[in-house]
């Protein structure tokens, strides 16, 4: 607590300066007084007395410097003195200031706004009460990016050991169930049957995250015993008004899933929506699991693996929960075959966005991030540029501080201060901007964007970010300006800061780094350019404008019930019909559409496939009994539903459509090897799959794979062809696995695609007719397949422009500072000129003379900027597409422009160069 | 006869003061100085000014309290004293002292014991 009492003592130095200096100095005086006396009595004369107690007491003026950086807070003193000396001095000087303000504030801004949305969208906790003390579990393995859940066995397991530190409760994903809302023997609900969105919760979910029941109970720990014995839900404010009209007895009323009744024992209270943005219909017991199960659900052949969560029990960090689970973990035996050895957890904070929706945003954040610092960079070198172009004029004033005993730290420090000065009123503006960015960005976004609050994160950020701006522009220059021989400073000779003594001083070298970084900037936004248009005009190898799809509603209020056999008649039907209309030349069914735009894979659409060891034939033979054995690969394992596992180890994961056997055809993507499917393979759902070219190349390069067998989808298929890349629909060429899609498991989200001569409209009725004949209620969505591509195209194009602008403003910071510099070069050089004009130099040799300096900085600058871009351009070769990333052409016009930019720079201040007066050059200084 | 005066130890002026107020109880700057230089026989080199940012010191830390008063010579001068917790300081920096010129000494006498 002394510290305190100190700090107490020094704040009243600070407000009681003069006082304490006036009661130090007399105390000093009556020292001296009295030992002067004592010194008389020892028989020294005046003079001599006088003296000695001078010298015994050492220097005055050291003391009274000692006392007062104890007494008070002499930095704080001399850094005000700072400020006030630098703000006089820019108010002289309003044009730099406004200039340093807006460049900084532009810097500053832009990246404080980025920072801001992402972490918005980062950080923001769950809307729930303590929302930040919720927390997710992620299991990752360093071959699949995408995190799955846990298993149930494993997520007791775990829930029981880290249980003091998070209450651990699992969810499993969505499933979109077909549920008859049938009535059975109980209160009729309705007749209508429809379907229902409902999220399977373990029992201490409602209280982990603070549900409470409007009506009756929630789910509790007693609907968390036994598989299958808990038919109960619970459901949510909204579907309890929208689809039961809010019905008071709702309580103890059943509802019919997939046959079997379940309970309703509550509606949760109004607005809760849990751990997601929207409330699901329902909630029903985790271990009701095997009932809402999909048909053929090929993702979870082991029993639930929720995703699981927690809430951090209080005074736990989320740091300390994280070890415990991560140490919980690897000590689990590892009884489930899902888990590898080098499968990983990690504790997360929640969030009310997607995963894939904040790895998207993390990535594209990084990447504007990256870009903007870079401009920042820019932008703190261009003042800095300017800033040392003025310390050349306050050369006189900063000799005369150093001769007068200012030590060179004091006055980098005073520099320093100004330095931090504008850059402080640099970062409020730029804070200031931002605000007024953001607010834009989440008007053009519309409500649904992240709430963009001004959080501490955020202010920490454009803090630290103004500090390192203040160390650029304020450390730099000083550091070179105080390095200069005093006396022919103090006489105002040029010579003091000789241009020519040094071949590159530091001005020299910041246009250059302004150089080099812009060409790093505008060569990304030149390749993304490229890159687009390449896309755009790439032949996709179809003919778009013939392409339509039909999205069906199957679960639209109003709409008729479909469940999984229904809906396989359906599309049998349709398909079938179809086939027979005139205009339609085919038609083409997939599970997934075509077109990908997201960067962040969709864990659905990622299938397991492995080989044996060598990469070769798997050995099979029949047992007796006709079953198919696999005998010498010891990395298989049958699991308890007979179904054929790999381990861990040795699964790798590719990208996944089910298609009908046309799919190629269509799209225009001709097999290297082998063949597509035949209807027969089709229908009977045969094990045999095609690869894509990306996938052969990865495991049998130079060979054809055709025949050879290869485990995916938990059976081991024949690979039957091999189809080649097509960037256009898989843009990053991943590797894909092909299976024939039957026409009867009904899975929904089966879009077929027509494809037809005729015109777009024309189709869209004779589409409509076709599918009202077979079912007038059913909702349908007609879309264009070129529609989709400039959708996509559209996203591309706005990263583009975005990284384009940013290049732009890069450009012109260095245009300003090149000016900037060769202006001053001229005004430098003045006297110089006029010699040589005098002397019978014409306009064009002035001209050349000034001009060489500023080609010297720009061809240094073009190629340290080529060279690091050489390097750096690299990191983005995933994403861009039919170019390198050292395109010749793109460097080669790029570095063109922004010389030819420069120089241009350099040849305005040039040409008023010439146009000196050879009389007035000589006379000045 | 220039005789060869150590430089005082840092940190040891505040000891050095505190012992002399709490023996001596209410003084001067001048007298501390005075006093601290009889005490040493004139045997450390000190130079008396840089008594007063140690007394400042020493203020800051509540281990002493000043006053002004009148000297002797009906000088107007500032008079220091030893406070409690000044005492209790002093205690214990004694000690810490005593316990390590104790190690000192014991390592620097020749013996048997420490051969």
């Amino acid at each position: 607590m002394t510290w305190l009492r100190v700090l107490v003592q020094r704040l009243r130095g600070l407000f009681l300066k003069r006082k304490l200096e006036q009661e130090l100095e007399d105390e000093i005086r009556s020292h001296l007084e009295m030992q002067i006396e004592d010194n008389l009595r020892q028989g020294m004369s005046l003079e001599e007395a006088q003296r000695a107690a001078r010298l015994k007491f050492g220097g005055v003026e050291q003391v009274k410097e000692a006392y007062r950086d104890k007494s008070r807070f002499v930095w704080i003193e001399s850094l005000w003195q700072d400020l006030r000396f630098g703000l006089r001095n820019l108010r002289k000087r309003p044009g730099f200031l406004l200039f340093a303000i807006l460049t900084l504030a532009l810097g500053i801004g832009a990246n404080t706004a980025i920072f801001s949305v992402a972490n918005a969208v980062l950080m923001q906790p769950l809307p729930i009460k303590d929302g930040d003390r919720i927390v997710e579990l992620r299991s990752f393995s360093p071959r699949d990016p995408i995190p799955g859940g846990i298993p149930y066995p494993e997520y007791l397991e775990l829930r029981k050991r880290v249980a003091e530190y998070v209450d651990l409760f699992g969810i499993a994903d969505d499933h979109l169930v077909l549920g008859a809302s049938g009535d059975g023997n109980n209160t009729a609900v309705d007749s209508e049957a429809e379907e229902l969105h409902s999220l399977l919760v373990t029992g201490n979910y409602f209280s982990a995250l603070g549900g409470n029941a409007l009506l009756g109970r929630t789910l509790t720990p007693e609907d968390d015993q036994a598989i299958g014995a808990h038919p109960v839900v619970v459901m949510s404010h909204g579907f309890w008004q929208r689809r039961f009209g809010a019905a008071p007895d709702i309580v103890g009323r059943t509802i019919l899933i997939k046959g079997l009744a379940f309970t309703v024992v509550g509606v949760a209270e109004a607005g809760f929506t849990g751990a997601e943005r929207r409330a699901p219909d329902v909630w029903a017991p985790l271990l009701m699991h095997d009932q809402f199960k999909r048909g053929d659900n090929r993702l979870t052949p082991h029993g639930p693996s929720p995703h699981v969560m927690g809430r951090l029990r209080p005074g736990v960090s989320l740091r300390q929960a994280g070890a415990a689970v991560e140490l919980a973990f690897s000590q689990l035996e590892r009884r489930n075959s899902r888990f590898g050895p080098d499968h990983q957890i990690k504790l997360y904070q929640a969030s009310p966005h997607s995963w894939e929706d904040r790895q998207a945003v993390t990535i594209a954040a990084s990447a504007v991030l990256g870009a903007a610092t870079l401009v920042l960079l820019i932008a703190c070198l261009n003042v800095a540029g300017l800033t040392l172009a003025r310390m050349a004029t306050r050369q006189r004033e900063i000799a005369v501080r150093l001769s007068l005993g200012a030590s060179r730290g004091r006055v980098l420090r005073q520099l320093f201060n100004e330095g931090l000065l504008l850059s402080s009123m640099g970062g409020l503006a730029g804070l200031l901007l931002s605000r007024w960015m953001t607010s834009a960005l989440s008007f053009v976004m519309g409500g649904d964007g992240p709430n963009i609050a001004l959080d501490w994160r955020v202010m920490a950020y454009t803090l630290g970010i103004s500090m390192l701006t203040a160390v650029v522009i304020g450390l730099l220059p000083a550091w070179q300006t105080t390095r200069f021989d005093l006396i022919p400073a103090l006489k105002q000779e040029g010579a003091g800061f000789n241009l020519r003594a040094s071949r590159f001083p530091l001005r020299s070298m910041l246009v250059v780094g302004q150089i080099a970084l812009s060409l790093v900037l505008l060569l990304g936004a030149g390749l993304f350019g490229r890159t687009i248009l390449h896309m755009m005009t790439i032949d996709p190898g179809f003919e778009p404008k013939n392409l339509t799809t039909v999205r069906f509603n199957f679960g639209a209020p109003g709409s008729p019930h479909y469940d999984e056999t229904r809906a396989a008649q359906f599309q049998r039907d349709l398909h079938e019909r179809l086939v027979a209309t005139p205009m339609v030349k085919d038609v083409v069914w997939a599970s997934r559409g075509p077109l990908r735009v997201e960067p962040i894979e969709n864990p659905r659409d990622s299938i397991r496939y492995g080989l044996d060891v060598e990469g070769r034939t798997f050995k099979v033979h029949q047992d007796g009994a006709g079953e198919v054995a696999v005998a010498e690969i010891r990395q298989f394992t049958r699991g308890p539903d007979g179904k054929l596992s790999m381990k861990e180890e040795e699964i790798n994961f590719a990208s996944h459509n089910e298609v009908s056997p046309n799919y190629f055809a269509v799209f225009g993507i001709p097999l290297l090897y082998g063949r597509t499917f035949t209807e027969q393979e089709t229908r009977d759902e045969a094990a045999v799959v095609v690869i894509n070219e990306a996938l052969q190349r990865r495991h049998w390069p130079g060979e054809n794979p055709v025949g050879k067998s290869i485990w995916a989808g938990f059976g081991i298929k024949e690979i039957i062809g091999v189809a080649k890349d097509n960037r256009l629909l898989n843009a990053q060429n991943k590797p894909f696995i092909y299976q024939p899609l039957p026409l009867k498991n009904g899975r929904l989200g089966l879009e077929p695609i027509v494809r037809s001569d005729a015109s777009p409209g024309a189709l869209a009725a004779t589409l409509r007719t076709t599918i009202q004949s077979l079912d007038p209620k059913l909702q349908i969505e007609v879309r264009q397949f070129s529609e989709q591509l400039k959708d996509m195209f559209r996203f591309l194009l706005l990263g583009t422009s975005l990284a384009s602008l940013v290049g732009v403003i890069a450009l012109a910071l260095v245009v300003i500072g090149l000016y900037g510099v060769t202006s001053f070069v001229v005004l430098q050089r003045t006297h110089e000129i006029g010699v040589r004009m005098a002397l019978g130099a014409q306009a064009t040799d002035v001209m050349r003379l000034v001009m060489r300096q500023g080609l010297r900085l720009v061809i240094i600058g073009v190629a340290i900027g080529l060279l690091i871009s050489a390097l750096a351009m690299r990191v983005l070769d995933a994403a861009l597409f039919g170019i390198s990333p050292t395109d010749p052409l793109t460097f080669g016009a790029i570095s063109l422009l922004l010389g030819l930019v420069a120089l241009l720079a350099c040849w305005i201040p040039a040409r008023r160069a010439t146009k000196v007066d050879p009389l007035v050059a000589l006379r000045c200084e | 006869m220039e005789q060869y005066k150590n430089e005082i130890l840092p940190g040891t002026l505040n000891l050095m003061v505190l012992k002399t107020l709490s023996a001596l109880g209410s003084l001067h700057g001048y007298g501390i100085a005075r006093r601290i230089e009889q005490i040493s026989g004139d045997q450390i080199q000190l130079n008396q000014g840089t008594i007063y940012p140690a007394l400042l010191h020493l203020e800051q830390m509540g281990w002493i309290s000043s006053k002004w008063g009148v000297s002797e010579n009906n000088r107007r001068a500032k008079y220091y004293s030893i406070t409690w917790a000044g005492k209790k300081q002093l205690a214990a920096e004694e000690e810490s002292w005593r316990r390590a010129s104790d190690i000192m000494i014991r390592f620097l006498e020749p013996s048997e014991e420490n051969t």
